[in-house]
């Protein structure tokens, strides 16, 4: 094969990376997942364990299973206040675990496409190149500016040094046109304010 | 990029949920609600010797030639037990099937005298030896996944303070259009672009 050969695609990398920067745009659900299968598991072998203690007639380790149901049954008239806060807050983890599966899971992150290949690009890279972008327009001090980077907005906040005014829409303009040759999906739209109460020593 | 069941995960997070929901809100509506309590009050008993009449289930008691009314109830207990182990035997696999899918291989390919198969490792020194003296760059690490029976390539860069995304993008496509030419095949590539506390100003810089 010579240097100059033309190159075989390999098929359907289009397609193929757009499922895989989708995935890589949302969140898994592994950390609560293994987390609770791991709890399910330890719960499931002590039942087993307990059963077969019960079984063979040997002292159960915390409860017998037998006596679960009795039990149980009796804490609404032994212990109400107990049961009760204890119900609302399973019932409450209940309701933050159905939150986690159903929700959109959606990580800090951007979509970059470019030429040859697709990129993910993390929000904290934007809000550092937009906030370097807006210090050096604004000719402020770099830790006078903070970004914000949402899904589809960046709040740029300029602290300036004490007595030099900064012109907001110039660093609007440069800003606005720096997101547009990001070229990010979705995209960002941004908002600049400029403090009113200037810093001293910068 | 590996290849975990999101689905199964949120299905399972999405079962969990649905059951911590019922016996809350059943534990709740005991002693919140009157009417559940009153009726709770009145057939508790019931209740109780439905749950026993479960566990001593055992059809072998009334075959003819058993010691009928002498068997001890076993039989739910030991089908419990073995159903438990099943469950917890299922879950380890589940927890063990996360995060797989790295791939040693990058591409496979048959010609005229054999087989050419790259490996993982020629992609990856090539790209890094490309993009290392890269300034923009603190780190780039490239590893190969499986997908769909496919390899795709995923290169990971950590970018220094205030460097534009686009810029990193394209040196990476570059480097990867360098790759190409190398290896005379066109691997999917991702790129995942992302700051970092060496290479940020994170009080700063917030996301």
């Amino acid at each position: 094969m010579t240097a100059t050969a033309a190159t075989t695609p390999v098929a359907g990398p289009t397609r193929v990376l757009r499922r895989l920067a989708r995935r890589e745009l949302h969140s898994p659900r592994s950390t609560a997942a293994i987390l609770l299968a791991v709890l399910l598991v330890l719960v499931a072998l002590w039942i087993a364990v307990e059963t077969v203690l019960a079984l063979i007639g040997v002292r159960p380790l915390l409860v017998a299973p037998g006596e679960v149901p009795g039990a149980a049954a009796s804490l609404p008239t032994t212990q109400p206040v107990i049961l009760g806060v204890a119900g609302a807050l399973v019932l409450l983890l209940g309701v933050i675990l159905i939150g986690i599966a159903l929700g959109p899971g959606r990580r800090h992150r951007h979509l970059l496409s470019t030429g040859r290949v697709l990129a993910v690009v993390d929000d904290e890279v934007i809000a550092s190149a937009l906030a370097q972008r807006a210090s050096t327009t604004a000719a402020t001090h770099p830790d006078g500016t903070s970004v914000a980077v949402g899904r589809r907005t960046a709040a740029i906040r300029i602290t300036p040094a004490s007595g030099m005014p900064v012109d907001r829409s110039e660093v609007d303009r440069a800003v606005a046109a720096d997101l547009d040759a990001f070229g990010l999906q979705p995209s960002l739209r941004a908002t600049t304010s400029i403090s009113s109460n200037g810093k001293v020593g910068q | 990029m590996n290849s975990t069941n999101r689905g199964l995960n949120r299905l399972l997070i999405l079962l969990i949920g649905l059951v911590f929901v019922v016996i809350g809100a059943t534990a709740l509506a005991v002693v919140t609600v009157p009417v559940v309590a009153d009726w709770w009050r009145d057939n508790r008993a019931a209740v109780l010797d439905t749950i026993d009449g479960w566990f001593a289930w055992n059809p072998f008691a009334v075959v003819p030639g058993a010691d009928a009314g002498q068997t001890a109830p076993v039989l739910v207990p030991i089908a419990g037990i073995v159903l438990l182990v099943l469950v917890a035997a299922l879950l380890i696999s589940f927890v063990l099937r996360q995060g797989r899918g790295r791939s040693g291989v990058v591409h496979r390919a048959t010609v005229e005298h054999g087989d050419i198969v790259l490996e993982t490792d020629v992609a990856a020194n090539a790209l890094g030896d490309a993009l290392d003296d890269t300034e923009a760059f603190s780190s780039v690490r490239v590893s190969a996944w499986d997908v769909n029976r496919a390899q795709a390539l995923k290169v990971a860069v950590t970018c220094r303070r205030g460097v534009s995304p686009r810029t990193a993008v394209e040196t990476v496509s570059t480097a990867v259009e360098s790759l190409d030419r190398l290896l005379g095949v066109e691997l999917p590539v991702l790129v995942e672009v992302g700051g970092g506390f060496r290479a940020a100003k994170p009080k700063r810089v917030l996301q």
